[in-house]
């Protein structure tokens, strides 16, 4: 038994010619009974080994693989200050030998920067049967290999049901059923990926307690302890639990030091047949609760001043998945702005069912005055035990709103929600861009001019015709040479029917009606020389004066005298307007 | 007149060639595009959109300056203002001058038309008061007199947007175009340091000399910068 143990651990190392890599292949005991595992170990060791690929196993045709797996470890040494890190990669495979007699382990090879590394092949000794008889229990009695350990030691699952509804508990608990004294470590969590977790127990300290298992007598104590509710239906899985437990192993003889064993527990998976909910007779209000319950609901005010908000709590309490239940809906109810709830829960778990409650905390802000009534809230939970949707109201709530309009401009709370700034988008293309410019040029003041020239000349037409209502002399001046041009238009008509009289008497009466009216005479009473002395006095010239007379006394003389006509009445007409043209 | 004419077309397309070229990422060359446009034709929405490729380019300094431009052409375009006051958000230096609301109240009423809109009014303003002025004299009727006196108060109006655009103009503004910038004691290197300014700030030029400009900052504090560092935006 001692060679047998001290053989145990069996290892061949081989030093290859890169001394950069160790490559060795080790078993964890020479001798094996058959079916049982036995550990193939593949160390390499080495710098900057990270990327290594697996080893080729040799052909083991006296062998099935169990089961592999690699685990790595890194030790970083400064040795004479030169930073060394050394990595190891273990790859373990578990075999299982499939008849008895000497088998060998062939070489295994691994490939890695070009170079080929081998191991040696390793000897194994495959035995009818390996198991002792199980050593009585008591004190002293050697406990003499794993395998006879992992009977006295167990992890097992259980569960209170296996098949529920959506959303219905079920209690797991984890326990650990042992014979041995032993540690534990390496605890690995169950998978409760589909289901919502409530945990209820976790181990911190190993609180022990007899019981009868499986016909046999064991201490057990719980590791982990949970309430499960599945999310969705089908057939879901709680996975394993691992545990490694660490057994010392007692000291057969005086050369033997003790030591211990790991043994790796896994707790069996456990298969839950989950039900989906009826969908026959579902409420509309159906909340996703299932067990039983109760609603509750009050204000915390029953008056409102100036649109503060008011809290309506709505409770969902019993016994079932209370975390998951959803808020119920509220109606919209006019006058009333109800804001997303403020949600708080708790739960506890009493006689391995959890109980508690879920609390909605709805602000609301009145928006008109007056009385406001919240309608009774209705919720519905499906019962399990009797297979049927229940629902559930709260009573009438009522309170008085005042003086809302006040705050009304204030306290929306809808505005917008700015996410973010930027310039604002260029300006869209043109066809015709036309030329803005910064400054109006010079022809702008053409209008001002104009505008003066405007005025100017409203002034002067005003003057002038206020003189003309004041100012006789100025009126007959003005309009003297109107009168004029008539008579002496009528002279030329006169001159053209060949009709003397009248010409000449025209064109005297323009010619002194213009005199007169130039220089505001009265020059019907006049006779020819006080003409001829007014005008003088005046400035006139004295040739046109002399002219002038002359003219007047030609047409009187050929008005009144039947003289002959010497002289040519259109150079008389011609002189006149001269005259006229130089008065 | 034809040439001026082709001037136009030809700017009218680039500036839409410039619109492509910014809308499809290429800010450096919508930059060239626009600013070919723009000294073929001053127009605020030329101006706008290169401020925007300025912007978008991170040169707030430049953005700011054309932005400045666009909204003397376009004093009352939402979009010129609101794309002015973001790019100044970006610029390293904040300005904390407590600003007058009488004079933002003036300023608001006195940018609600642009310089030359305001001389162009006045000018046709001037006339209608000239002709109902005649009117009065005239005819003597008392109504003329009441719509010359209210004519007369749009004058004004218009006069007073004018000087404000006048004086802002002749404040000569500039900006900073650099990343950072020493305003100095004097118009020389060897000077002492008197306040660093960064990309985008605003300032206004009180003197030039020996390739410097004595600037003023808002709240009167100044110095001499180099010339390159900054741009004047009239």
């Amino acid at each position: 038994m001692l060679r047998k143990i001290g053989s145990c651990l069996f290892a061949s190392i081989i030093f290859l010619s890169s001394a950069s890599l160790n490559f060795t292949a080790s078993v964890n005991r020479s001798e094996v009974g058959i079916n049982e595992p036995l550990t193939l170990t593949v160390m390499v060791e080495g710098e900057n080994i990270g990327n290594v690929p697996s080893p080729q196993l040799p052909e083991l045709p006296d062998f099935t693989i169990g089961g592999r797996s690699s685990s790595q470890s890194t030790n970083i040494q400064l040795i004479n200050g030169k930073l060394t890190q050394q990595q190891t990669i273990s790859f373990i495979y578990t075999l299982y030998p499939k008849e008895t007699g000497t088998k060998t382990i062939g070489a295994c090879k691994l490939e890695f920067k070009g170079e080929t590394y081998q191991t040696q092949p390793l000897g194994i000794n495959v035995v009818k049967d390996n198991t002792k008889p199980p050593p009585g229990p008591g004190p002293g009695a050697a406990q003499t290999s794993a395998d006879q350990i992992k009977d006295k030691i167990k992890l097992i699952a259980t569960v209170d049901r296996k098949s529920v509804y959506v959303g219905e508990q079920i209690n797991v608990e984890f326990n650990v059923y042992t014979n041995v004294r032993a540690d534990y470590g390496n605890f690995e969590k169950p998978n409760f990926n589909d289901f919502w977790v409530e945990p209820v127990f976790d181990a911190q300290q190993v609180n022990y307690e007899t019981v009868t298992f499986e016909g046999k007598q064991y201490s057990k104590f719980p590791i982990k302890k949970a309430a499960l509710f599945p999310i969705q239906d089908g057939q879901l899985q709680i996975t394993s639990m691992k545990l490694t437990a660490i057994v010392p192993i007692q000291p057969t003889s005086f050369f033997d030091f003790g030591r211990s064993e790991n043994i790796e527990l896994k707790s069996n998976p456990i298969y839950i047949e989950v039900k989906p909910l009826p969908e026959e007779n579902k409420p509309r209000e159906f909340c996703g609760g299932i067990g039983k319950f109760s609603v509750t609901a009050n204000l915390d005010e029953d008056s409102s001043n100036a649109a503060e908000p008011i809290n309506l709590r709505i409770r969902i309490s019993g016994t079932g998945n209370v975390r998951t239940v959803q808020k119920p809906d509220l109606p919209t109810i006019p006058g009333l702005k109800i804001l997303d709830p403020e949600v708080k829960d708790q739960t506890q778990m009493t006689d391995n069912k959890i109980q508690g409650y879920k609390e909605f905390l709805y602000p609301i802000i009145p928006q008109i005055d007056g009385e406001h009534v919240i309608p009774s809230i209705r919720i519905a939970y499906f019962d399990p035990s009797d297979n049927k949707y229940h629902i559930r109201e709260t009573n009438l709530l009522k309170f008085v709103a005042t003086q809302t309009a006040v705050a009304s401009q204030t306290a929306s709370s809808n505005t917008i929600k700015t996410l973010g700034a930027d310039i604002n988008h260029i300006k869209a293309d043109q066809k015709h861009l036309p030329d803005q410019r910064f400054n109006a040029d010079w022809k702008v003041s053409i209008f001002y001019i104009l505008s003066i020239l405007i005025i100017g000349i409203a002034f002067i037409y005003r003057r002038h015709s206020e003189r003309l209502l004041t100012d006789r002399a100025y009126a007959r001046k003005i309009r003297s040479s109107r009168i004029t041009r008539q008579g002496i238009q009528e002279a030329e008509k006169a001159l053209k029917k060949n009709d003397m009289i009248k010409f000449y008497s025209a064109l005297t009466r323009s010619l002194e009606g213009y005199v007169g009216d130039r220089f505001n005479l009265d020059t019907g009473a006049l006779t020819k020389e006080q003409i001829a002395n007014i005008l003088g006095a005046k400035g006139v010239q004295a040739e046109l004066i002399t002219d002038l007379i002359k003219i007047i006394t030609r047409c009187d003389q050929s008005r009144f005298s039947r003289g002959p006509r010497c002289d040519n009445p259109r150079e008389i007409m011609n002189r006149a307007k001269q005259i006229i043209k130089e008065l | 007149m034809i040439l001026v004419f082709f001037s136009i077309i030809a700017s009218s397309n680039l500036y839409n060639h410039a619109n492509a070229e910014y809308e499809s990422g290429n800010y450096y060359q919508a930059i060239d595009l626009y600013e070919k446009a723009g000294q073929e034709t001053k127009n605020a929405n030329i101006y706008y959109n290169l401020g925007n490729a300025y912007f978008k380019t991170r040169q707030t300094g430049m953005a700011i300056k054309n932005y400045r431009l666009a909204y003397f052409l376009a004093p009352r375009d939402p979009d010129v203002k609101h794309n002015l006051l973001y790019a100044r958000t970006f610029r390293v230096d904040k300005i904390n001058v407590s600003v007058n609301p009488i004079a933002i109240m003036i300023d608001r009423i006195f940018r609600s038309i642009s310089l030359y809109q305001a001389q162009v009014l006045s000018a046709v303003i001037i006339i209608l008061i000239a002709i109902f002025i005649a009117g009065y004299v005239v005819f003597r009727r008392r109504s003329f007199l009441y719509i010359t006196f209210g004519l007369a108060l749009l004058a004004l109006f218009c006069f007073m947007t004018w000087a404000s655009w006048s004086s802002e103009k002749n404040r000569q503004p500039a900006v900073v175009i650099v990343p950072e910038a020493s305003t100095l004691s004097g118009p020389a290197e060897d000077y002492r340091e008197i306040v660093k300014v960064h990309d985008g700030m605003e300032a206004n030029i009180r003197d030039e000399r020996n390739g410097y400009y004595l600037i003023q900052l808002p709240g009167g504090i100044g110095g001499w910068i180099r010339k390159d560092a900054v741009i004047r935006i009239f």
